[in-house]
C-alpha cells in the first residue's frame, strides 16, 4: 500500500512539511552514525543519493543491495539523466536536497515521479548538491535503507536552496554559486525547467496523478545473446488436418521453411488414430541459414490457412508444445464424451435390463432408485432421445433376439413405419397394459409384456386402433420368441485368405490322396487275391524279356502307328499302315499330331467275342500289356475300349489277355494273364483277398510292372507322409512319362473317350523319372521297365497286324507270342470275374505270352474302323502356347527332343540367363493379367495373386493378355515415334467414350421401341406446372411494377429478366456433335420455352468486325446471333450457356424472337417433347453457300443431315 | 571521366551491341552413345537426383542408364505396346511410363519391377508427368483427355475433358498446383489440380498443333513447341508469347523441348534434321547445334545439376553430351 495519501497530494501543506522536516532530522542523525561505516565507499556517495532518487522512477524490484545499485548507476551516462530529468526526476538544483528513499518504494512505479520528490521527506540541508537524477533506463536500483545510504555517502553537496521551502521566490544572489554535481556550473539562476512547459502546473499534470492514456509501453526485448529466459518458439502446431494426412505430406509442406527436427502427428492413445493435430519442431539449420524460430515463424505466416490435402489447416506457434498437448487432450476428451453418449443411446430401446427379472407392480412401487418404473425412465430418455440427433441403428438389428420368452405383440412395419421415434409414442399409448418394453427394428414393433393376460388385454383393446394416422395391426405371440437366436456376430473376422484356402486345399488333397491310395493299394492287394497263382518268378523272367523287346519295338516304331481305337476295345491296326517314323516338323505340331506307339488304354466296355476276328486262333485281346505301375493303371478311368493307338506296336502284340471268357462278361474286362498273375502275386504278398468290382476302369499292370509298382507303392506309402504337393507331382509325372513313351504329342484318343479328360492324362503313365521315384531303387525299376519296353518296341515291327498275337515285333517275337499264348491259355480258365483290367502294354502281354506259348487263347482281331489316326493325346487347343503352355505340353526329354527337331530351322534368340528370362516372362504375364483384371474385380484369385509373394506363375492360360478395346497399332511402335497425324472423326467415334455412348443410344433408339420405353411427356409434378409458373411470374412482375411506381425510380436493381424465370434446367457437357453441347436435365414438353440466348448486344458493323477478328484469332465457332437487320447478339466472350447449343439438321428446338418489356429477345423453344439428358439442338439457319469451298461440315449425325452447316 | 561515363551509358543503352561473351556459349560434345533399343527411342529423362537416365522406346521397353557414365543399368519390360513417354518421381525411386497399350505403369527402380498398372484411358497414352509432390501422375492421351491418377491407390482421380484432339503434352508446375496441357488442336490450357478447373487457355493465331509444353523452372513461363518449326516462350499470366525460337525443323514429329540451366540458361530442342539445337533464352540465338544423330531427334533432357544433355531419336540410340568447359 502506498503512502500516497494526504502527504502526496498536498505536499506543501504545513503539517506535511513539518513531518518531513522531522523525518529529515531523524535521518540525518542516523546517517551520521553510519558515516564511518560507509566512509570508504567513496564513489557510492553520489550513487546512494542517486539511488534514493531512483526510487521515484519506475521500479519493479524493491530489494536491491546498495552495491549493485551503485555499480549500475555508475554505468549510466550523464546526459541521459539530464534528458529525463525534466520529466521525472526532481530538478537537480544544488540546494535541492537529495532524495532519499521514500516509503513508496516499489509502489509508485505506475506514477511518474512526483515533482515534489525533491521535497521528499528526508533531505539533508547543507549538503553538497545532489547528484544528477537517475536515468530511468537503468535497471532498477534496489531500495536501500536510507540510513545506510546516507551514511555511506560522502556528500559533496549541500542544499542551499529548496524552492518548496522557500516560498519567497528565487533566492537572492548569494555569493556561493550554485553548482551542479561535480562542479558543473550553472549560468544564471536556476529555474525549474518544468516551468518552461506551458501549463505545467495548471495542466492536468499539476499535482495530480497523471494517467497515461496510451497505456504502458511494454518494452520488447530483442532476442540476442544477452537474453535470459526461454528462446523464441521453434515449434509449431498444425491443427485441422484430415486424419488421413500422412506425416510425409505434412513434412513436405513444412520442409521449405526450415529444417525439421521433429514432426509428430498426435494420435488418440486409445485407438491410435490421428487426431488431426501435428506438431513440428524446427532446428537451426546451416543449409537454410536460418535459426529454428525463423523457420517456425515462416511456417506460421505461410502455412496458416494453407490447404493440405483438401483441408484448411491452422498453424500457430506453440512454445514447448503446450498448446498441442492441450488441444490433443481436448479432442480426445471430446471424442470420449461423444462415444459415451453414443453408447448410452444405443442400448436404449430395450429398457434397462436390470428390470428384466422383476416386473414392476401395477401400483408402481418404487424399487431401488431406478424402479421408478421402467416406463418412466424410458420416457425420460425418450424425450432426450428425440432431442438428440437420431441414433443410427444397426440395420441388422433384430429386435426378436432381444425379446426373449416374454409374450409380445408384433406390429408390422407396414402399418407403422419402423422408426425408433414411434417407440415412444407406442409406449405412451400402451403403457397402461403393463408392457415391459417396446422394441423396434426394420420388421416392425415388438411390444413386450410381462404377462400374457396383459398382452391379450392390450390386443383386445388396441388392435386396429389408430396411432396418429396409422392403424395398428397387431399380432400376438403369447409364447414369446421361442428360439431366440444369438445376436449375430457383428464383425467379420479378418480371415486370412491365404491360410484358409491352403487349409481347404490341404484337406481336399488329403481326401484325394486317401482315395487314390485306397484304390491303388487296396486294388493291388485285391488283384493279388484274384491272381490265379502263376509262378512269380517265371513271370518275372518273361517280363524282363518282354519288356526289352517291347521297348525297342516302341522306339523304332516311333510315332508311327495310328491307333485305331475301337469302342469295343478290339482295336487292330492295319499292319503295314503307317509304321513309319514321321518326324515332327514345326508345321505338323499344331496340326493333329501323329500318333505314336502308346500303351493303350482300354475302354471298359466289353467287346463281344464274336466281333473280334480270330487271328490264328487267337483272339486279339483288347487289353494290352502295361508297363506302367499297377497303381496307375488301376487308376484309369477311361472308358475307351480298344483305344489302342499304338496298336501297331502294342496292338500287334497279342493282347490276348487270355481271358476270353472274361471278355464275355458284362462288367468285367478280362485281365491279361500276366496281369492277373501279377495281381495274384501281389495279393499273395499282401494277403488280401477278393477282387472288387469297383475297380472297373483300371488298367491292369502286367507282371513286369510288378516290381515297379511295388516300389512305387512303397514310395507312395512314403509319400503319404511326405508333403502333399507330391501328389500332384505324381499325377503330373504320369503325364510326362506317358508322353515320354508316346513321343510328345501323340494324341491320346483314350483320353478322349475317358470320362474325365484330365484324370487319365494324369494317371495313365508310368511314373517317370520326374516322379517321386527319385530314389535309386525305383528309378532302377522304371528304367528297367522302360528298357524292356524299348526292347519290346523294337521288335514290334515284325508284327503282322492280323497276327498281332503272334507276331509281336520283338526280338523274341515268336517267343513272346508263344509265351503270351501260353499265358493266355493258362489264364483263360482263371477268371477274374469282377475286376477289369486293361492290360496296356503289349510287351508285357507278349512276355507273358512267350512264356506260355502253348496255351493259346482264342483272340479275335479286327481292323480298326476309325478313319485316320486317332489321337492319343488330346491337345488343349485353347491353351496359349507361351512359356507356360509349352512347359505343360512338353512332358519330358523325348518331347523336348522332338520339339527341338521341329524347331531346328529356327535360329534361337540369345537370352542370356534362361532361367532369369523365363522367370521374368512369367512375372510380366502375371503382372499384366492381374493388372488388367485387378481393376475390375477384387476376386479371391486376384487378391491372392496380388498378395502372395510367391512366384507369380499363372500356369497355362487359355487366352492371351491383350489390349482391350480400341487399339490401332502404330507402325513405328509407339504413338510418339509416329508423328503427327490428323485423326478423322470416324476414327474418333470409335474410341471416344462419349461418342460411343451416343452411338449406343442411337442404336438402342433405332430398334423397335420396347413397351417399357419411357414416356416422353414431361412430368408435371404437383409443385411446378408451367401454368402455375406463369401465374407466379405474372404476379411477381405485377408486384415489381407496383414497387417501381411506389418508389418512382427506375433503379437498376429493379431490373428483372422475366425470361430467366422460364428457363428450364439444362446443363452443358461434352457433345458427340461438336465439343460441348447443351443437355436437358428433365423432360421438356413441346413448345415450352427453354432458355434465352443471352450475349452482348452489338450493332451490325461491330459484329462484322468481331467476326473477322475471331476468325483470325482462331475461334472457329461463331456465336453471333442475329436479332434483326441491325442488331446482333454476340455470345463469344460473354453470354449465357445457350451458346453451347449445337446445330442439327433435324433439331428438337427452335429459336424465336419475342418482345419482352419492349426489347427483343432471342428465346429457344422446344419443337417437340424432349427427354431428359437429350442434347438440345436447333437449326442455325445459316445462309446456304452452296458454291463455297469453305463449307462447314455438319456433324449432327442425324438421318436428315444436309451435310453442311451452310 | 566523363567519357568513360558516356561509354558506360552507351553500353547500357545498347547492351546487345556486344556479342555475348565467349564463355557463355556452351560447348557440348558427344560423350556416349547408348545402344540397345530395338526401335525408335521416344523419350529420355534424367532422374531428379542426377544419377540415372531413363529412356523409353517403341520396342515396349524402358531402359535405365547411369547418367554420368552411360553404363546400362536395367530394363523394364511389361508393356504390351510401344512406350511413348516416361517421367521420374521427385525422389528418383519411381518411374512412370505411358504406352500405346492404354496403360500407365509405375516401376520401382531399385527393385526393378512394376509396381502398379493404371488403366482407364481409351486410346494410346502420349505423355505422362509426375507431380513434384510425388503423389499424383498426370497423363495425356489420344482420347483427348487428361487424367490425374493417385499413385498409392492406383485410381484415376480426375478426368479433365481437356481438348478436342489428342493431348500431346502435360506438365506440372513447380509446386504441383497447376498442370499445363497442349494438344493437336493448337490450344494450351492451364488447369488447377485440386479442382480440375481450366484456368487459362492460350492459343496461337494459326492453331498449329502444339506438340509439347513445359513449365519453366521458375514456373512463370511456358515453353511450347509447335509444328510450325517454332518453340515459343509464353507468359501465361498475361497470355503473351514472349520469345520465339526458330532454326530447327519440326513439321511432323513431337519434338521435345526443355530448359538447360546448369550453366547459363538455354532452351534445347531436337529437330527433324537429326540435330539438337540450343538457343539462348534471352537472345533467341542458336548458340550450339549438336550433330550426331542419324534420324529425327525426338527427345532431349538436361541434367539437373551437371552440364549434361541427353538426346534420343528414331535412330534407336541415346546420346549423352557433356560440356566440360
Amino acid at each position: 500500500m502506498s503512502r500516497a495519501g494526504y502527504a502526496d497530494f498536498f505536499p506543501a501543506a504545513p503539517s506535511v512539511l513539518a513531518e518531513k522536516k522531522a523525518q529529515a532530522e531523524r535521518e540525518r542523525a542516523r546517517q551520521r552514525t553510519h558515516r564511518e561505516y560507509n566512509n570508504d565507499r567513496d564513489s557510492s556517495n553520489g550513487t546512494l543519493s542517486a539511488t534514493s532518487l531512483t526510487s521515484t522512477t519506475s521500479t519493479s524490484t524493491n530489494n536491491s543491495s546498495t552495491a549493485t545499485s551503485a555499480s549500475t548507476f555508475t554505468k549510466s551516462l550523464l546526459p541521459t539523466h539530464l534528458l529525463h530529468s525534466s520529466n521525472r526526476t526532481p530538478t537537480v538544483s544544488s540546494p535541492s536536497p537529495p532524495v532519499l528513499p521514500s516509503p513508496p518504494i516499489g509502489t509508485r512505479h505506475s506514477l511518474p515521479p512526483r515533482p515534489q520528490v525533491s521535497v521528499v521527506q528526508s533531505y539533508i540541508p547543507n549538503e553538497p548538491p545532489p547528484p544528477p537524477p537517475h536515468s530511468p533506463t537503468l535497471p532498477t536500483p534496489k531500495a536501500t535503507p536510507p540510513a545506510a545510504r546516507s551514511d555511506s555517502a560522502k556528500r559533496n553537496w549541500k542544499v542551499k536552496y529548496d524552492p518548496q521551502l522557500e516560498k519567497k521566490g528565487v533566492p537572492k544572489k548569494s555569493k556561493d554559486t550554485i553548482v551542479r554535481f561535480d562542479g558543473e556550473g550553472i549560468s544564471g539562476p536556476v529555474t525549474d525547467p518544468r516551468l518552461a512547459i506551458p501549463d505545467y502546473q495548471k495542466g492536468p499534470r499539476a499535482g495530480k496523478k497523471r494517467l497515461r492514456s496510451n497505456g504502458l509501453y511494454r518494452t520488447r526485448w530483442k532476442w540476442d545473446e544477452n537474453y535470459i529466459g526461454p528462446g523464441p518458439p521453434a515449434q509449431i502446431l498444425i491443427s485441422g488436418l484430415s486424419p488421413l494426412t500422412t506425416e510425409n505430406e505434412i513434412s513436405m509442406h513444412f520442409r521449405p521453411y526450415g529444417e525439421i527436427q521433429a514432426l509428430e502427428v498426435k494420435v488418440d492413445p486409445a485407438t491410435g488414430g490421428s487426431l488431426g493435430i501435428c506438431s513440428v519442431l524446427y532446428r537451426d539449420s546451416a543449409k537454410h541459414k536460418s535459426p529454428a524460430h525463423e523457420g517456425a515463424k515462416k511456417a506460421v505466416t505461410a502455412g496458416n490457412g494453407a490447404i493440405i490435402g483438401m483441408q484448411k489447416v491452422r498453424v500457430e506457434l506453440d512454445r514447448d508444445g503446450l498448446k498441442g498437448k492441450k488441444l490433443a487432450e481436448r479432442i480426445v476428451e471430446d471424442r470420449r464424451r461423444k462415444e459415451l453418449e453414443a453408447a448410452k443411446n444405443r442400448p436404449r430401446p430395450p429398457p434397462p435390463s436390470h428390470d428384466y427379472l422383476q416386473p414392476p407392480n401395477r401400483g408402481a412401487s418404487p424399487m431401488k432408485g431406478r424402479a421408478a418404473s421402467p416406463t418412466r425412465e424410458p420416457r425420460n430418455n425418450d424425450r432426450d432421445r428425440d432431442s438428440r440427433p437420431p441414433e443410427t441403428r444397426d440395420p441388422n438389428y433384430k429386435a426378436l433376439d432381444h425379446v426373449g420368452r416374454w409374450p409380445y405383440i408384433f406390429i408390422t412395419a407396414r402399418c407403422i413405419p419402423g422408426d425408433h421415434r414411434y417407440v415412444r409414442h407406442l409406449e405412451g399409448r400402451l403403457k397402461n397394459f403393463g408392457l415391459k418394453s417396446v422394441l423396434c427394428d426394420r420388421a416392425g414393433f415388438y411390444v413386450v409384456f410381462w404377462e400374457q393376460r396383459d398382452m391379450e388385454k392390450c390386443f383386445r383393446v388396441c388392435d386396429g386402433d389408430r396411432l396418429f394416422s396409422y392403424k395398428m395391426r397387431m399380432e400376438t405371440h403369447p409364447e414369446g420368441n421361442r428360439t431366440p437366436s444369438p445376436p449375430p456376430q457383428p464383425e467379420i473376422r479378418q480371415v486370412d485368405f491365404l491360410k484358409e484356402t491352403t487349409a481347404a486345399l490341404m484337406k481336399e488333397l488329403g481326401t484325394a490322396l486317401m482315395t487314390e491310395l485306397k484304390k491303388k493299394i487296396v486294388a493291388t492287394t485285391i488283384y493279388d487275391a484274384l491272381d490265379s497263382g502263376r509262378a512269380h518268378k517265371k513271370r518275372k523272367t518273361e517280363e524282363a524279356e518282354l519288356k526289352e523287346a517291347a521297348i525297342k519295338e516302341e522306339i523304332t516304331l516311333g510315332n508311327a502307328s495310328p491307333a485305331i481305337k475301337d469302342g469295343r476295345g478290339a482295336s487292330v491296326h492295319p499292319p503295314s499302315a503307317t509304321v513309319k517314323y514321321v518326324p515332327i516338323t514345326a508345321k505338323s505340331i499344331p496340326t493333329k499330331p501323329v500318333k505314336v506307339a502308346l500303351p493303350r488304354f482300354k475302354k471298359r466296355v466289353v467287346p463281344k467275342k464274336e466281333e473280334l476276328p480270330k487271328v490264328n486262333g487267337l483272339r486279339k485281346k483288347p487289353t494290352k500289356a502295361d508297363a506302367r505301375p499297377l497303381a496307375h493303371r488301376l487308376n484309369q478311368y477311361d472308358s475307351e475300349g480298344g483305344s489302342d493307338d499304338e496298336s501297331t506296336a502294342t496292338g500287334d502284340r497279342p493282347v490276348s489277355r487270355g481271358l476270353s471268357t472274361d471278355i464275355g462278361d458284362d462288367d468285367s474286362m478280362s485281365a491279361t494273364p500276366s496281369v492277373t498273375d501279377y495281381i495274384s502275386n501281389l495279393k499273395r504278398k499282401r494277403g488280401s483277398v477278393g477282387p472288387t468290382s469297383k475297380l472297373r476302369d483300371t488298367a491292369v499292370s502286367t507282371d513286369d510292372e510288378e516290381p515297379l509298382v511295388e516300389d512305387c507303392m512303397e514310395i507312395k506309402e512314403e509319400e503319404i507322409t511326405s508333403k502333399k504337393p507330391r501328389l500332384s507331382d505324381k499325377e503330373d509325372s504320369p503325364l510326362i512319362s506317358e508322353s515320354a513313351e508316346d513321343d510328345t504329342e501323340g494324341p491320346r484318343s483314350k483320353t478322349a473317350k475317358s470320362k474325365s479328360k484330365k484324370r487319365p492324362r494324369d494317371i495313365d503313365f508310368t511314373s517317370s523319372e520326374e516322379s517321386e521315384c527319385d530314389d535309386v531303387k525305383p528309378v532302377g525299376c522304371i528304367k528297367k521297365a522302360r528298357d524292356d519296353q524299348d526292347e519290346i518296341i523294337d521288335v514290334a515291327g515284325d508284327y503282322d497286324m492280323d497276327n498281332i498275337a503272334i507276331t509281336s515285333a520283338r526280338k523274341t517275337g515268336k517267343e513272346l507270342s508263344e509265351s503270351r499264348k501260353k499265358i493266355r491259355a493258362e489264364v483263360a480258365p482263371a477268371e477274374v470275374p469282377k475286376t477289369l483290367f486293361l492290360a496296356r502294354q503289349l510287351p508285357l502281354d507278349d512276355e507273358t505270352d512267350d512264356e506260355v506259348p502253348k496255351e493259346v487263347v482264342d483272340v479275335s482281331w479286327g481292323v480298326s474302323t476309325a478313319k485316320g489316326p486317332i489321337a492319343t493325346v488330346e491337345d488343349d487347343e485353347d491353351m496359349v502356347l507361351d512359356l507356360d503352355g509349352w512347359q505343360i505340353l512338353v512332358k519330358d526329354e523325348e518331347d523336348l527332343e522332338f520339339l527341338r527337331l521341329a524347331l531346328a530351322d529356327i535360329t534361337p534368340a540369345k537370352l542370356g540367363n534362361v532361367a532369369a528370362w523365363a522367370f521374368k516372362q512369367k512375372e510380366i504375364k502375371a503382372a499384366n493379367r492381374e493388372g488388367m483384371r485387378g481393376e475390375q474385380s477384387l476376386s479371391l484369385s486376384s487378391y491372392l495373386l496380388c498378395n502372395s509373394n510367391a512366384n507369380h506363375s499363372l500356369g497355362a492360360t487359355r487366352d492371351r493378355e491383350k489390349i482391350v478395346g480400341f487399339y490401332r497399332p502404330n507402325s513405328t511402335g509407339s504413338a510418339r515415334t509416329e508423328g503427327y497425324r490428323k485423326i478423322p472423326e470416324s476414327e474418333k467415334s470409335m474410341y471416344l467414350p462419349h461418342r460411343l455412348q451416343v452411338a449406343a443410344k442411337r442404336a438402342a433408339m433405332n430398334q423397335p421401341p420396347s413397351p417399357s420405353a419411357p414416356s416422353t411427356t414431361a412430368t408435371k409434378s404437383a409443385g411446378s406446372t408451367s401454368r402455375s409458373n406463369r401465374v407466379n411470374n405474372r404476379r411477381l412482375v405485377a408486384e415489381l411494377q407496383n414497387q417501381k411506381q411506389m418508389l418512382s425510380s427506375d433503379a437498376d436493381v429493379m431490373r428483372f429478366n422475366q425470361l430467366k424465370k422460364r428457363k428450364k434446367p439444362v446443363k452443358f457437357a461434352r457433345s458427340a456433335i461438336h465439343n460441348w453441347g447443351l443437355y436437358a436435365m428433365e423432360n421438356i414438353s413441346a413448345n415450352d420455352m427453354i432458355i434465352e440466348y443471352v450475349g452482348e448486344i452489338v450493332r451490325q458493323q461491330v459484329a462484322d468486325m468481331r467476326e473477322i477478328k475471331y476468325l483470325k484469332s482462331g475461334i472457329g465457332s461463331s456465336y453471333l446471333f442475329r436479332i434483326d437487320d441491325t442488331t446482333v447478339i454476340d455470345a463469344t466472350k460473354r453470354g449465357g450457356i445457350a451458346r453451347f447449343i449445337n446445330h442439327s439438321c433435324t433439331p428438337n428446338c427452335t429459336a424465336k424472337i419475342i418482345k419482352v418489356e419492349g426489347s427483343k429477345r432471342i428465346v429457344i423453344y422446344a419443337l417437340r417433347d424432349i427427354k431428359e439428358n437429350e442434347e438440345l439442338t436447333y437449326d442455325y439457319k445459316f445462309e446456304r453457300e452452296l458454291g463455297s469451298d469453305d463449307r462447314i461440315p455438319c456433324l449432327c449425325g442425324s438421318s436428315g443431315c444436309k451435310g453442311f452447316l451452310n | 571521366m566523363a567519357d568513360s561515363n558516356a561509354a558506360l551509358a552507351k553500353s547500357d543503352e545498347h547492351p546487345r551491341a556486344e556479342s555475348p561473351p565467349r564463355a557463355r556459349r556452351p560447348d557440348y560434345r558427344i560423350q556416349y552413345t547408348l545402344k540397345g533399343h530395338k526401335l525408335g527411342v521416344s523419350a529420355v529423362k534424367f532422374s531428379p537426383d542426377g544419377k540415372w537416365l531413363a529412356s523409353c522406346s517403341a520396342d515396349k521397353t524402358i531402359k535405365v542408364w547411369h547418367a554420368k557414365t552411360g553404363k546400362y543399368e536395367q530394363t523394364f519390360e511389361a508393356h504390351m505396346a510401344g512406350v511413348s513417354d516416361i517421367d521420374w518421381s521427385p525422389d528418383s525411386l519411381t518411374l512412370v511410363s505411358g504406352s500405346d497399350d492404354k496403360t500407365i505403369r509405375l516401376w520401382d527402380v531399385l527393385a526393378g519391377k512394376m509396381i502398379k498398372l493404371l488403366c482407364g484411358h481409351h486410346n494410346a497414352i502420349y505423355t505422362v508427368s509426375f507431380s513434384p509432390r510425388g503423389n499424383i501422375v498426370a497423363s495425356g492421351s489420344y482420347d483427348e483427355a487428361v487424367r490425374l491418377w493417385d499413385i498409392r491407390s492406383g485410381r484415376c482421380m480426375k478426368t479433365l475433358p481437356a481438348h478436342s484432339d489428342p493431348v500431346s503434352g502435360v506438365h506440372f508446375n513447380r509446386d504441383g498446383t497447376m498442370i499445363v496441357s497442349c494438344s493437336h488442336d493448337g490450344l494450351i490450357r492451364i488447369w488447377d489440380v485440386s479442382t480440375g478447373q481450366c484456368l487459362r487457355t492460350l492459343v496461337e493465331e494459326d492453331n498449329a498443333p502444339v506438340m509439347g509444353v513445359r513449365f519453366s523452372p521458375n514456373g512463370k513461363h511456358l515453353l511450347a513447341g509447335t509444328l510450325d518449326s517454332c518453340v515459343r516462350l509464353w507468359d501465361y499470366h498475361r497470355g503473351k508469347c514472349l520469345k520465339t525460337y526458330m532454326g530447327h525443323r519440326n513439321e511432323k514429329y513431337s519434338i521435345f523441348s526443355t530448359f538447360a540451366i546448369t550453366k547459363g540458361s538455354f532452351v534445347i530442342a531436337g529437330s527433324e534434321d537429326s540435330d539438337v539445337y540450343l538457343w539462348d533464352v534471352q537472345t533467341k540465338d542458336v548458340v550450339q547445334i549438336l550433330v550426331g544423330h542419324e534420324d529425327v531427334v525426338l527427345g532431349v533432357a538436361a541434367h539437373p545439376s551437371d552440364n549434361i544433355i541427353a538426346s534420343c531419336g528414331l535412330d534407336m540410340t541415346v546420346k549423352i553430351w557433356i560440356d566440360t568447359t
